[in-house]
């Protein structure tokens, strides 16, 4: 979808997965504590996230205790089920009954067999269409996760997700705030100028509009550079 | 602490409203029962407006706070931290007294607000408005600031999705366009700077109570001329 596009434009230049991931403390406790806030939410017994690390594994980052922990260590180590599943494919992975899992992921029912969990569910942490490792919700009752809430873990993955970007991405977003700093600086300057003109030579604002663009047409200008200088009474038109 | 299905839903429905004017609001104020909620951007970078109000009162509850430069959702935003305040009418909040005045005056009670965020992008803020007394337990206070973040990344894709397309009608300025067309005339008209022009306007919607936007849209239609 072009929204999600757009959002995740924000981000687009540069996760790739060989790079080392953001694991200060700060991190860290940010997602311990949205692990947890996502256990609640989606009245799951656990939570947990594993992403891929920089040496290309997967690791588990934060999880609500040992037992989630351990399901999802399970699952690294045999190479094989829901979070892992999540992770390769950067989709949602459900599993509504693990007592029907034999089949698909044989190693991971195996030892995950006595663990209590009846259903789980791993959710992608996705930008764009590189996957960085997935939220994995635990739960002791089997059932599938439907539309609603999956879009809402979706969005809690999101949120994670952008959490997790190094320092490289946050020079990013810092940029884009800039960006979108002096656009709005620009905006207010265009409206001053707009109620300059129309004081300065009695008419509405629409047409003072025109004829601050049609003199920043004629001369070659910037818009909010010939506006700034309306403002700062270098220039009258 | 509000139902998690309830909470689920209200996610999700934060979450799909990336389009301008779908309703970030009714989940806000139907998941916690209040009279009212809004949802606006604060300072930079997207300036300072509404996103959205589920109700005129509320609108002009975070109007006023707009006005004043001051309010719970200011505080919210400056500090990322959730500002909960169960009874207007006994305490003083020392962080905005000007506001608190004002919205018990507007007839709140409960107050709370929530930052508006995503990641690192500070962009403004959640208020729940009550008029009886509604407090929020330590639950609910967090269930609200996990759907201001979910609000936040919807908030963020409507802002750059406007910024790509050169929409220049989506998000706010500092103040609405009027103010700014308004200080442009009265620096002409009374030959002093913008900046002057603007703090003559603010004055003049302070002393006589009326919302700045209002004053501004007077001096901007030709019906008052400033001296």
């Amino acid at each position: 979808m072009t929204g999600r596009n757009r959002e995740t434009q924000l981000v687009q230049t540069f996760v790739t997965l060989a790079d080392s991931l953001v694991t200060g403390f700060d991190t860290i406790d940010v997602l311990q504590m949205l692990v947890e806030r996502t256990t609640s939410l989606f009245d799951a017994a656990d939570a947990g996230i594993v992403l891929v690390g920089t040496t290309g594994e997967l690791e588990v980052i934060a999880s609500t205790n040992e037992r989630s922990k351990l399901v999802a260590l399970m699952q690294l180590r045999a190479g094989q089920g829901p979070c892992v599943e999540s992770y390769t494919s950067g989709a949602v992975v459900s599993v509504p009954d693990m007592g029907d899992i034999d089949g698909r992921w044989p190693v991971f029912a195996d030892l995950a067999r006595d663990s209590g969990y009846r259903s789980v569910h791993a959710i992608p942490l996705r930008l764009r269409n590189e996957t960085l490792g997935s939220l994995n919700l635990f739960r002791e009752t089997a059932g599938a996760l439907n539309d609603v809430d999956a879009t809402a873990a979706q969005a809690l993955a999101d949120v994670a997700t952008i959490s997790l970007l190094q320092e490289r991405a946050l020079r990013e977003i810092d940029s884009t705030r800039e960006q979108l700093q002096r656009a709005l600086d620009s905006r207010v300057v265009i409206e001053q100028a707009k109620g300059v003109v129309s004081y300065s030579t009695s008419v509405d604002m629409d047409e003072a509009f025109q004829r601050i663009r049609r003199h920043a047409r004629t001369n070659r200008r910037p818009l909010g550079e010939v506006a700034a200088d309306i403002v700062a009474q270098r220039l009258a038109i | 602490m509000a139902d998690p299905d309830v909470v689920r839903t209200a996610a999700a429905a934060l979450a799909r409203a990336t389009i301008p004017g779908s309703d970030l609001c009714s989940p806000f104020r139907d998941t916690f029962g209040v009279a009212g909620a809004a949802v606006s951007t604060l300072g930079s970078p997207l300036g300072t407006g509404p996103v959205c109000a589920s109700d005129v009162r509320s609108s002009r509850r975070d109007e006023i706070q707009f006005d004043l430069g001051e309010g719970p959702c200011w505080q919210a935003h400056i500090t990322h931290r959730p500002v909960v305040e169960a009874d207007l009418a006994s305490s003083m909040p020392a962080a905005w007294p000007a506001a608190a005045a004002a919205l018990r005056d507007e007839g709140v009670m409960s107050v709370a607000a929530f930052p508006l965020s995503f990641g690192r992008l500070d962009l403004g803020a959640v208020d729940l408005y009550s008029d009886e007394r509604r407090d929020l337990s330590d639950d609910e206070v967090d269930q609200a600031t996990t759907l201001a973040s979910i609000a936040g990344r919807s908030v963020l894709t409507r802002a750059l999705d406007a910024f790509e397309s050169g929409d220049d009608t989506l998000y706010p300025t500092s103040f609405p366009r009027e103010v700014h067309q308004a200080s442009g005339m009265v620096m002409v008209q009374l030959s002093v700077t913008v900046e002057e022009a603007l703090l003559v306007i603010r004055g003049h919607a302070w002393s006589s109570g009326r919302p700045l936007r209002e004053i501004a849209s007077d001096i901007v239609l030709r019906r008052m001329e400033l001296s």
